[in-house]
């Protein structure tokens, strides 16, 4: 009687873990559907064929992405350096460091490429690191992508979408500060 | 601190719509600079855009976005490492590749915490206070027609833009080490320093901060 009492309970609580396990991967399945525009047309995040980490107009308020320096804190396999000039400056994606000359990575504003070439250092002086005040995604797409971003893009591309005025009024208004910075 | 705020909406319902964006920043900066008391590594600047988006048939748009941003960025905090320890040059160079008056250089081991370090750009002898840093001023504007042709869609993209970018280094370094590892692997006067001990420090970080946001219409 206690193990028929233990093999009750046990069932009972491998069937709650089991409903528990249902209700966890129902929800775990509804995911907002992202849409990105790597390719240069409209599709899903998750059938995009190309390694894409896409940051929604959401993520850049709540993580205070302000520049293309925060988005390589975020950003797994994204290296922002800095030396003492501000416009010595490199992107590095998945280590391929731009030790000479241009920046290998492209970094656009709806599909404008802006990257430049630093005129005393190696890599991509200030114009790669613009200051996004107006950005509704961001696109960080890895690996060489020149047939889609041209000859910069040879690592990796960093894509700034910015806000495009709907059919709908809206206003937003947002303040950051703190201390010691 | 940052503030920024944006306003889009119909101009003329279904044709015609319009957007207004504007933000102003002033970073202070992390770090102290121990020879002037001031505040390094910090940015202040602002920006507004503007854009255009004309549904001129339902397979074809013309979008108009203009920017202007202007910053201006003070200098970028930097430390001297003091040498760990002395290295000898080995016997067989001493002549051949390097003077054989030089017989040992200063060396830094490893590079201590930022916790540890102190910054020391030097002050600007005429002025007292910190060097200037640099100043960065862009405006671009970009024109984006899209045409949709069912099966084909066809984008044009049209840019310009005009940016100025003020970066001389004007600064020093309090550096004290620099003359004890002079090296000179030819006769003079192809001398040149090793910048072995010195490193810069990045700043990214705060103590505390508050960020709120807020949306309306839509």
């Amino acid at each position: 009687m206690k193990h028929g009492s233990h093999r009750a309970a046990r069932l009972f609580g491998l069937g709650a873990a089991g409903l528990a396990v249902l209700a966890l991967s129902t929800e775990s399945w509804a995911v907002d559907e992202i849409i990105v525009t790597t390719r240069k047309r409209e599709e899903n995040l998750q059938e995009v064929p190309v390694v894409v980490n896409a940051i929604t107009a959401e993520e850049i308020a709540q993580l205070g992405i302000k520049d293309t320096e925060d988005v390589a804190r975020h950003d797994s396999g994204v290296i922002f350096d800095k030396g003492f000039a501000a416009q010595d400056t490199r992107i590095t994606i998945r280590g391929l460091a731009p030790s000479r000359g241009r920046q290998n990575v492209a970094v656009l504003v709806d599909d404008i490429d802006i990257a430049n070439q630093a005129m005393q250092t190696n890599g991509g002086g200030l114009l790669i690191n613009p200051r996004l005040f107006d950005a509704e995604r961001i696109e960080v797409v890895k690996g060489p992508q020149n047939a889609l971003y041209g000859r910069t893009a040879f690592a990796g591309a960093i894509n700034y979408i910015t806000r495009k005025p709907g059919d709908v009024f809206e206003g937003r208004v947002a303040l950051d500060v703190g201390s010691e910075n | 601190m940052e503030l920024k705020a944006g306003l889009s909406g119909p101009l003329i319902p279904g044709v015609l719509f319009g957007g207004l964006n504007a933000a102003t920043w002033n970073n202070d900066g992390f770090y102290d600079n121990s020879y002037t008391g001031n505040d390094t590594g910090g940015a202040e600047g602002s920006g507004v855009s503007g854009d255009l988006l004309w549904n001129i048939t339902d397979a074809f748009t013309a979008r108009v976005r203009a920017e202007y941003t202007n910053d201006e960025f003070s200098q970028s905090p930097y430390s001297a490492v003091a040498p760990t320890e002395t290295v000898m040059v080995p016997a067989s160079a001493l002549g051949t590749v390097i003077s054989p008056a030089v017989t040992s250089v200063l060396a830094v081991r490893s590079i201590p915490d930022g916790d540890d370090l102190q910054v020391t750009n030097w002050a600007n002898p005429r002025t007292g206070g910190d060097y200037p840093g640099a100043d960065r001023e862009v405006a671009r504007a970009t024109l984006t027609l899209d045409y949709d042709f069912g099966p084909v869609a066809l984008k044009s993209l049209t840019h310009v833009d005009n940016a100025f970018d003020d970066d001389t280094v004007k600064s020093t370094f309090g550096n004290t080490y620099n003359s004890g590892i002079r090296v000179v692997p030819f006769p003079p006067p192809f001398t040149f320093v090793l910048p072995l001990n010195q490193t810069p420090i990045k700043p990214d970080e705060r103590s505390y901060g508050v960020r709120v946001g807020y949306r309306f219409g839509g």
